[in-house]
């Protein structure tokens, strides 16, 4: 009965993405032998993004169960395949613990004591990891388990307390991992100018998975276009969030031209800096805005596709932006390092994830809203 | 012979369902000019009718655009050209400074264009209609179902429209009078 919602690797895609993932690593190690400063930097960038996706699946997850959702559950478990990823992901920090000193500027210089200690920013990462840890394999385990009205209190209580230390625990690790990057500046709008990217990034992904096995026939009847048509909207709208944070931090900072903030920005305004900036405002938000905006677009799925491709590109490109100043202040440096390592992440996180969705069905067959969800009642 | 001063024709219905069966088979015969009314909504009876989406986004993309333009040539124009006022050493035209104000003329122009729109594509407010010159059209807020056809419908024929709302199912046809 079940055997028809049950992923079937035929395309090999564990096998593919590992050995995409064995050889990058292969190639990042000789770039780390050749330029360990870049290494660093570039590391901080894949790991970021990789985190951040899965923190926006979780939020995903977590805004399903907690606003009692019909629409998505048939896409659910793509979140929760990716969410259920968090412990490895929390791995691929182990090497930045050995570079932390050429990353941060407060490892060498005391400021900003006793927050910027490496100690507390350790021990801060740990209580970051462990409560993601903690709240994903909870919703995963009793979502995989959803069997009665019980499992769907379960979630419920654990969704709100999640959603609360989620918020906390976002903002701080951005504060911690990237803003700290320049001691000197700060922007307290920064942990929620990261939280709308990943969001942003992980409802990209969640389509471009949904596309990609509605092409291979997979999902074809739960996964209807009203649910591609629902994504979109929450493409679009999250969009304009992440421009509306961005901006916003921009023209606060910039009217108030004070020497330890707009630094950050002056950074980032001169140079080939200014062209990054200017392909972030247009890539990020110019063209999906004027592409989304129209109903027509929300439900042509190669269009769909593209703007996810974009809007993952673009959440690097926002990373990178963030991170790469810190390293090269006059010009942008590209190093191959920058994909290998990417490509890395990618690949061991993709690898895990086509083989973690064929544990379980691909869509919580037991739960009651499923028929709803289907049919388009909500 | 038809009365000269003839609005259309009414016929009620029972449930939505029986609403919903009838504006597909007017809308099938080829009727364009024709309308539903029901004490409460029904889902589905936009695609019954035929009705295309609303034009009301449209309505506010223009109205924002408005807005936009108005607040950041209204703040151009001040800090340029009336009071041009150096203030903490930034450049006359400034426009981070006045994005916000932009933003939000923006998003009043938007809501004023909705509003506005959604009234004027709902022809709010209309003073008389000649529906309420039928005394049964009062249970349309109550427990009824109607379709109006109207008389300026290209296929409205005093005769065969009867007849389709008869074999549709409709009861107590009545013809109503400017």
């Amino acid at each position: 009965m079940n055997s028809i919602f049950q992923f079937k690797d035929t395309n090999n895609l564990v096998g593919k993405f590992f050995i995409l993932g064995v050889v990058s690593t292969a190639l990042s190690y000789l770039g780390y032998l050749n330029d360990i400063e870049h290494f660093y930097h570039s590391y901080l960038v894949s790991f970021v993004f990789w985190m951040t996706l899965s923190l926006g699946c979780m939020f995903f997850v977590l805004m399903h169960f907690a606003m009692n959702a019909t629409w998505s559950v048939g896409m659910r478990r793509i979140a929760e395949t990716s969410m259920s990823l968090i412990p490895y992901v929390c791995l691929f920090f182990i090497p930045l613990y050995f570079g932390m000193d050429i990353l941060y500027e407060w490892t060498h210089h005391k400021m900003k004591q006793p927050y910027l200690s490496k100690d507390f920013f350790l021990a801060r990462t740990l209580f970051y990891f462990v409560c993601w840890i903690f709240i994903s394999r909870t919703l995963y385990y009793h979502s995989t388990r959803f069997s009665s009205v019980e499992s769907f209190q379960t979630l419920r209580k654990w969704s709100g307390i999640g959603t609360f230390l989620y918020a906390l625990t976002i903002s701080f690790a951005a504060f911690d991992w990237l803003m700290t990057l320049d001691p000197h500046w700060y922007s307290t709008m920064f942990g929620v100018y990261i939280f709308s990217g990943s969001f942003l990034v992980s409802i990209a992904f969640i389509t471009l998975v949904l596309i990609y096995l509605r092409n291979q026939g997979i999902l074809y009847n739960e996964v209807k276009m009203t649910h591609f048509n629902d994504l979109a909207r929450i493409m679009f709208g999250f969009t304009v969030f992440w421009a509306y944070i961005a901006g916003f931090q921009y023209y606060i900072i910039w009217y108030g031209n004070l020497p330890e903030e707009i630094e950050w920005y002056l950074a980032r305004s001169h140079g080939t800096w200014m062209n990054l900036s200017l392909l972030l405002v247009f890539g990020h938000f110019v063209i999906p805005f004027l592409i989304l905006i129209f109903d027509k677009t929300k439900k042509i799925l190669p269009i769909l596709a593209s703007l996810a491709v974009l809007i993952l590109f673009m959440h690097w490109v926002d990373l990178y932006w963030n991170v790469l100043p810190n390293l090269h202040e006059d010009t942008i440096v590209f190093n191959w390092l920058d994909i290998t390592i990417f490509l890395a992440h990618g690949g061991f996180f993709m690898s895990l994830f086509w083989k973690r969705l064929s544990d379980y069905p691909m869509v919580p067959i037991n739960e009651s809203r499923f028929e709803d969800s289907i049919k388009g009642k909500y | 012979m038809t009365p000269k001063n003839l609005y259309g024709m009414l016929a009620e219905f029972q449930t939505p369902k029986e609403i919903l069966d009838a504006a597909n088979a007017v809308r099938k015969e080829g009727y364009i000019d024709f309308d539903c009314h029901t004490p409460f909504p029904v889902h589905g009876l936009d695609d019954a009718m035929g009705l295309k989406r609303s034009i009301v986004g449209f309505i506010v993309g223009i109205g924002c655009v408005v807005g936009a333009t108005a607040g950041l040539t209204l703040q151009w124009w001040s800090s340029t050209i009336a009071y041009p006022i150096i203030i903490s050493g930034k450049p006359l035209f400034s426009w981070q400074a006045f994005m916000i104000i932009t933003f939000v003329l923006m998003v009043l122009g938007g809501a004023f264009s909705a509003l506005i729109g959604m009234f004027h594509l709902n022809r709010i407010p209309t003073f008389y209609h000649p529906l309420f010159n039928s005394e049964q059209f009062k249970k349309a807020t109550d427990d009824k179902f109607f379709v109006s056809i109207e008389f300026k419908d290209p296929k409205f024929d005093i005769e065969d429209t009867r007849k389709f709302l008869e074999i549709i199912g409709g009861k107590n046809i009545e013809v109503i009078e400017e």
